[in-house]
């Protein structure tokens, strides 16, 4: 049967073993008479090289200077350092932190305390990353914000420019025509006595010819010009959603927009790629307006950044004058719309897919750069929507489809 | 039973608690949780843990934390999880009543069975 003072001794020495804490008892030539099992957890990896009955052997691997600085103690007893940081590379190559307190006791006894603080200098170097990420971006961030704002007072210079050509009457050729017309009509009796019967009439009706055309050409004018002025217009819309993201993080306030409206912008925004390319873009959809609830220049974004992905599909292919067919389907739901975009584009396999909707990557095509698909699914998802993505495989093109939620009862289905 | 020899986890595997006893180096079994299923006389004297408190305590935190490292915790954990015999021999330094000892350390694992054997140098 166990005595009393055995119990308490195993109590005591059980103790010891679990302590989390490193705790080392020598004398001043180094010679060490007690150690806890946390201290030879922490400090076995140092066996091969270190003597374990020696503090000196020990601490000549560690931290060289501590020795010193030990015997140089002046005074026969108080704290020689305090959580002194130091560090050692274990055989497996990973680093090793301890904060080491040495306390004198007596002219001629030294105790150790050793705490392994690896996981605190784990977490405070992951924290003096993430501070780097977060200057860096906020970095980025700036810049962004400058550049939008240089191309903001571009933009609107453009702007200014398209609406003068809008509505300036800019043509004065074209009353002087009709001026040097009348005259030619007064005295075309005089011209035909003077050049031949006939003439009047005949110079008459060219000078109008030559009217006519320059109106022609002047009508054609302001159309490009309320056109470009339209364009400058989303962009300008588009900057201000961005200035507003850089400044709170926040895009405009979310309202009914109409399916259509967002299709046929987005179109005349790509009107010239579609035309370059050869590509046919249709809406699908039974009449009547088709409402989801979202800001209508991020939304109409977005679609123009998954139209242009289909472009781009579509021009890969290898085939000679292929005829590159995409088809907007849009379906009611319950409570939401289906916009289902689909091409006849290169495609991708299923292993592309699945990271493509994982997004692990953000692009199928090798040189794309994936901000389209990502910056869209991020729009999407701050609309409470969301984007997949598919493909039947390898040049058997590519389904997006783009689910976004509706105001209630707005879409009969 | 000797410590060096060649098949020492086949006569563990099928030695007696008694034969175990009466061994003349430290005998721990512990499972793959590491918990203890069989502390030998010769530990519990040097370690100062009495069989009785040691069994069904976890052996790497509990019992011997200066072995809960890369260097014995994690070759049994490695060879656990790979399901793969181990014999291995270290030289090792064990703090007995807290006393600095230089041991050496076979660790084996036969059958999903797990045994780490100390001997004083």
């Amino acid at each position: 049967m166990a005595t009393e003072s055995y119990i308490e001794t195993e109590n005591l020495l059980r103790f010891l073993y679990q302590t989390p804490y490193g705790v080392i008892s020598a004398n001043m030539a180094g010679r060490i008479d007690l150690m806890n099992a946390f201290a030879t957890q922490l400090l076995m990896p140092l066996a091969a090289e270190a003597n374990f009955t020696q503090l000196y052997s020990i601490l000549a691997i560690v931290e060289t200077s501590l020795i010193d600085t030990i015997k140089q103690f002046p005074q026969d007893s108080g704290v020689i350092c305090q959580n002194e940081r130091l560090s050692f590379e274990q055989p497996d190559g990973i680093t090793v932190w301890l904060d080491v307190t040495i306390i004198k006791l007596s002219a001629d006894a030294l105790m150790l305390g050793l705490m392994d603080s690896t996981p605190l200098v784990d977490r405070e170097n992951a924290a003096c990353v993430e501070a780097e990420k977060r200057a860096e971006g906020a970095a980025r961030l700036e810049m962004a914000t400058g550049v939008i704002h240089d191309i903001g007072n571009a933009i609107t210079a453009v702007g200014v420019n398209a609406a003068k050509l809008v509505a300036a009457d800019n043509w004065p050729e074209i009353p002087n025509l009709r001026r040097i017309r009348e005259l030619v009509d007064h005295h075309r009796t005089g011209i035909d006595s003077a050049l031949g019967a006939g003439k009047g009439q005949a110079l008459a009706d060219f000078i109008c010819s030559i009217e006519k055309a320059l109106r022609g050409r002047q009508q054609e004018q302001v159309a490009s010009a309320a056109a470009i002025a339209k364009s400058v217009h989303h962009i300008q819309d588009i900057i201000r959603i961005q200035k507003q993201f850089a400044k709170d993080g926040h895009g405009a306030a979310l309202l009914p927009v109409d399916i259509n409206e967002i299709f046929h912008h987005a179109k005349s925004i790509l009107e010239n790629l579609l035309l370059k390319c050869g590509i046919t873009l249709s809406l699908q959809h039974e009449g009547g307006p088709l409402t989801v609830t979202g800001d209508k220049t991020r939304l109409t974004q977005v679609l123009v950044n998954l139209l242009k992905n289909a472009c781009e599909s579509i021009a890969s292919r290898a085939e000679t004058n292929y005829r590159g067919q995409i088809t907007v389907s849009a379906i009611a739901q319950a409570d939401a719309v289906l916009l289902a975009i689909r091409d006849n584009g290169i495609g991708f396999d299923e292993e592309t897919g699945s990271k493509l909707n994982a997004a692990e990557v953000f692009s199928s095509k090798a040189e794309g750069s994936g901000v389209g698909l990502s910056s869209s699914r991020s729009v999407v998802k701050s609309h409470g929507g969301r984007l997949e993505i598919s493909s039947a495989g390898s040049n058997q093109g590519c389904l997006v489809e783009l689910y976004l939620p509706a105001p209630a009862g707005s879409n009969s289905q | 039973m000797e410590f060096n020899q060649p098949d020492l986890a086949s006569e563990l595997e099928d030695a007696h608690a008694d034969d175990l006893n009466r061994a003349p180096f430290g005998v721990v079994e512990f499972d793959t949780q590491g918990t203890i299923l069989f502390y030998n006389q010769y530990e519990a004297e040097l370690a100062g843990i009495s069989s009785e408190h040691a069994l069904g305590k976890n052996f790497f935190t509990e019992i011997a934390p200066c072995i809960n490292n890369f260097m014995v915790a994690t070759r049994y954990e490695s060879a656990a999880a790979a399901n793969q015999n181990l014999d291995e021999t270290i030289d090792y330094v064990f703090t007995y009543k807290l006393k600095p000892t230089k041991v050496t350390l076979r660790m084996l694992r036969q059958n999903r069975q797990q045994w780490l054997c100390v001997e004083k140098q």
